[in-house]
């Protein structure tokens, strides 16, 4: 059967458009890791969509706004995670816990702003939910709740593992040359490991495409809950121990490589059972053009150990050989699209990326192919 | 206790590196003796060292050449577990290498043939500077620093503990290094790089490890 998508869905600038204001500024978004704002004045600056957001911990309360000054637009804080109040560095501006500018520095001799203008001088705010030690944030001005965007039992399973990662992470960052929902599309099929790393992941993890039903049940619309899940997917054909095992606490028990695919661009995986894990955050740029921040971590240290970056390092240039496989991949088929390029087809093993084309062409309102 | 450059040597290591500072050690002092351990390992982290046992630690002094700069900080673990045993460590500064003064270097460092060392520079225990590379003028290393290969440090520069400086690879002058981090992409450094920042040829953006809280 037909996708639902047609090429332009991948390309088109009016497309990555109307995704930002439908999907990315409707739904729970991934902004990064609590344990970067633990301490007071801890903060994470990104952007979201193209959108500036900044996490800030003030005396332990966690507050999230866009990252622009009120005075001038400036990014009050500089991208990246760091420990700094919530102090434009353009006029010395600075923002209180309730986003509003707490000091304007010569106020009384350069500005003189009235005192009911003066009082609603502010960052503009936007919502904050904790998942286990995941943050997301939501543009709207009135959020969905999040238990419609992550069933009870997928934020249960987040909680717990995200409870096991340490708190020393390696950051890496990418900017791939694909839109942002190939990769999902991607992480969806269960089938492409035996294709695409024959020589890497596909050694070491066999994966089984869930059986599915030829034909979902008519009239059988997905929810949105419907669209983020995970838990084991692969079973591991070789037992690998690796030194830094031993240093770490294991998150439970079971041989298996675990995925957490979460609607609409994060990915949560441990590939070796419980003793490492990674999330990648796929953040749309243009319709071609995506940031791909990957998050690397082992579980927690049992004791400091001093080996744990170079283990981080050596994880993530293993992870890279699997994700360049795959943005191989993903950038090829990019390059291919064009307006009129032919639809793609969707087998009966891809009920997963069916829902989510489903779901998808109803919130974009354009989608008009349902079912092809 | 005999004087360093009288005792004789252990040179214990692993690799490559020990070849090279045999021969080095052998040209600079060809009198001396010299007995050499090539140290067993399972993990590249933790090596055997208790073959030196045998030798006496007043009577002997030690050399340790290990050529894995990715645990800078396991080579200085090492050497520290030798010099525990007892032993005083040595230094071997090529006669091939130029220095405009005596500078002022950590035991168990290793300067390479054709270095070259300005004044004023303050090298801490294990560091390794490769051959051909050139530290300018007051260049601060911490400990277990390797600087690869023509590599040229600027003046005034600070490197941080257990950092590795890639071949050929250029630190402007005054910038600052932080601890933990790998130069391999060949480029110029300026300004400061945060601890643990890795700037590794597969991977377009450098890696940055963050500590809950740290910056």
């Amino acid at each position: 059967m037909k996708s639902v998508l047609a090429p332009g869905y991948y390309c088109s600038d009016g497309i990555h458009e109307k995704e930002r204001e439908r999907i990315f500024g409707r739904l729970w978004i991934f902004a990064g890791l609590k344990s970067f704002v633990s301490r007071p004045d801890g903060y994470i600056s990104r952007r979201v969509a193209g959108i500036p957001v900044v996490v800030q911990n003030f005396d332990g309360q966690l507050r999230a706004f866009q990252n622009l000054c009120a005075h001038r637009q400036n990014p009050v804080q500089p991208e990246g995670f760091g420990t700094r109040p919530l102090v434009c560095g353009y006029h010395g501006w600075r923002y209180g816990c309730d986003g509003l500018a707490a000091v304007i520095p010569l106020h009384d001799e350069f500005y003189r702003f009235g005192e009911s203008e003066r009082r609603q001088l502010g960052l503009r705010p936007v919502h904050l939910r904790e998942v286990g030690e995941l943050l997301f944030i939501n543009f709207a001005a009135e959020p969905l709740p999040i238990t419609d965007q992550f069933s009870p039992a997928l934020m249960e399973a987040l909680a717990s593992v995200s409870a096991a990662f340490d708190d020393e992470v390696l950051v890496a960052r990418w900017r791939v040359k694909h839109n942002w929902k190939l990769a999902y599309e991607n992480l969806r099929d269960g089938l492409h490991p035996r294709f695409v790393h024959t020589r890497s992941l596909a050694l070491d993890v066999k994966f089984e495409p869930p059986p599915q039903p030829a034909e979902a049940p008519a009239g059988a619309a997905p929810t949105l809950a419907d669209l983020s899940f995970g838990g084991p997917e692969g079973t591991f054909l070789q037992e690998r121990h690796y030194g830094f095992h031993d240093h770490v606490e294991r998150w439970g028990s079971t041989n298996a490589y675990f995925n957490w695919l979460l609607f609409p661009n994060t990915h949560v995986l441990t590939s070796d059972g419980g003793y490492s894990f990674s999330v990648e955050h796929h953040d749309p740029v243009g319709p071609g053009v995506t940031e791909l921040t990957s998050y690397y971590m082992t579980a927690r240290k049992k004791h400091p150990w001093r080996g744990s970056a170079a283990a981080l390092v050596g994880y993530a240039k293993g992870a890279k050989v699997i994700l360049d496989e795959d943005i191989a991949v993903m950038e090829a088929i990019q390059s291919g699209f064009h307006p009129a390029a032919a639809d793609s087809v969707r087998g009966a093993y891809e009920r997963d990326n069916r829902r989510v084309d489903a779901w998808y062409g109803a919130a974009m309102g354009t989608v008009e192919k349902e079912g092809a | 206790l005999k004087k360093e450059s009288d005792a004789t040597l252990l040179l214990a290591g692993a690799g490559p590196i020990l070849d090279t500072c045999e021969a080095v050690w052998r040209r600079s002092q060809p009198g001396r003796t010299i007995v050499r351990f090539d140290l067993s390992t399972k993990n590249s982290f933790v090596y055997d060292i208790s073959p030196l046992r045998e030798y006496a630690p007043d009577r002997h002094v030690a050399f340790l050449a290990l050529g894995n700069h990715a645990i800078n900080f396991s080579r200085l673990k090492v050497m520290s577990d030798i010099r525990s045993a007892g032993y005083r460590m040595d230094r071997l500064l090529s006669p091939l290498a130029s220095f405009v003064d005596t500078p002022d270097i950590g035991e168990n460092s290793f300067i390479a043939d054709g270095a070259a060392v300005g004044l004023n520079c303050v090298m801490k225990h294990n560091c390794f500077i490769g051959a051909r590379a050139v530290l300018g003028n007051g260049v601060q290393l911490g400990h277990s620093v390797w600087i690869e290969p023509g590599a040229i440090i600027g003046d005034g520069a600070v490197i941080g503990d257990h950092t590795t400086v890639g071949k050929g690879v250029v630190i402007a002058e005054g910038t600052r290094i932080g601890r933990q981090c790998e130069l391999l992409i060949f480029r110029e450094y300026r300004g400061e790089v945060p601890d643990k920042s890795f700037y590794l040829p597969e991977f377009a953006n450098p890696l940055r490890i963050y500590r809950a809280g740290a910056d």
